[in-house]
């Protein structure tokens, strides 16, 4: 155990001294890891093995009119297809910003710190601090450590997290919960009301949320709202980096 | 037993990159319980490194303090436990 503590604090001071080389070959390794994983993963959940009785049933009448390898050449088709999507969704952002498109290269719920890896890095140009956003133009997060070929972004709600915004006129201070989910106090008498846009003066005005919940107790002098974000990360394959302004 | 041991390590290593954040840290838990295993400090700032910007060093790496703390802070009780079961 002796030996352990020296090896980490031996690679803490190494990762310092060399400005990042450690952790950026544990985020390329881990991103390589998560990619074969979460494949395999979907190659076990498409053999049908977890699905009911009836989806199973359903899936075997299917399956006996498809040849396996011309199976195979479909799923790789919708495979394409669903990237292709994908892109073309981000293509309505990408007009408006100049940047660039980069995929998920990590699960976003692993991270006890609201982060998660694109697969984008200096090489591309993504810099520190460079934003974020979704196909539907969500701020999703900031570049916060950059890699070679990947990069590391905290989420805008990440735990701990404040953000200056604006809601319905009202200047607000949102505190990231973590989960895609902040919380502020606003003044009793704003109008308020669940489903209004969020917006960050910092992030040029971007959108980075809509209000889910106002809670409100006649003994209060202000508003509890909670802000969530529109978006399910874990279904987004892709994201679009741009410059901070 | 040491199966085992490689078995948990092998599932908290792969956890840390797919898994909500309390599976690695509860089965770096029961690592420093039942071994004295001094994977759990590596896994610890492995975690740190991935998910931390600006590395270990970067904030308050609270991975590797739990892993730290769970290799060494559980000795005196992992030796009581051995004790009781030998």
């Amino acid at each position: 155990m002796l030996i352990a503590t020296g090896v980490v604090l031996a690679f803490v001071i190494a990762d310092q001294w060399s400005g990042g080389i450690v952790r950026d070959g544990a985020r390329v390794g881990s991103s390589f890891i998560s990619g074969y994983v979460s494949s395999a993963a979907l190659a076990v959940l498409h053999t049908g093995f977890f699905s009911s009785r009836r989806a199973l049933s359903v899936e075997n009448a299917e399956l006996q009119t498809v040849i396996k390898i011309l199976e195979e050449r479909i799923a790789g088709y919708q495979a394409l297809e669903e990237e292709n999507v994908s892109l073309r969704s981000l293509l309505s952002v990408s007009k408006k910003n100049a940047g660039i498109t980069a995929p998920i290269v990590s699960s976003v719920r692993a991270s006890p710190y609201g982060t998660f890896l694109v697969g984008a890095g200096e090489s591309s140009g993504i810099l520190m601090g460079h934003i974020v956003l979704s196909s539907g133009g969500f701020v999703l997060g900031v570049v916060s450590d950059g890699g070679l070929t990947t990069s590391l972004v905290t989420s805008v709600f990440a735990p701990e997290e404040t953000v200056r915004a604006v809601v319905s006129g009202v200047s607000i201070l949102l505190e990231g919960r973590g989960g895609d989910n902040a919380r502020a106090e606003v003044p009793r008498d704003a109008r308020i009301a669940p489903g209004d846009i969020v917006v960050a003066p910092e992030y040029d005005g971007r959108p980075i949320g809509v209000v889910g919940e106002v809670v409100f107790h006649s003994g209060d002098a202000s508003k509890t709202i909670y802000v969530r974000l529109p978006v399910n990360l874990a279904s987004l394959g892709f994201v679009y980096i741009v410059p901070r302004p | 037993m040491i199966a085992v041991r490689y078995t948990l390590c092998a599932l908290c290593f792969f956890s840390l990159m797919i898994c909500p954040p309390w599976v690695p840290l509860l089965l770096m838990g029961i690592l420093a319980l039942l071994f004295r295993s001094w994977e759990i400090i590596i896994f610890g700032a492995l975690a740190d490194f991935l998910w931390l910007s600006g590395g270990v060093a970067g904030g308050v790496p609270f991975f590797t303090l739990a892993g730290l703390i769970l290799a060494w802070g559980l000795e005196p009780l992992r030796n009581e436990l051995f004790t009781l079961t030998n």
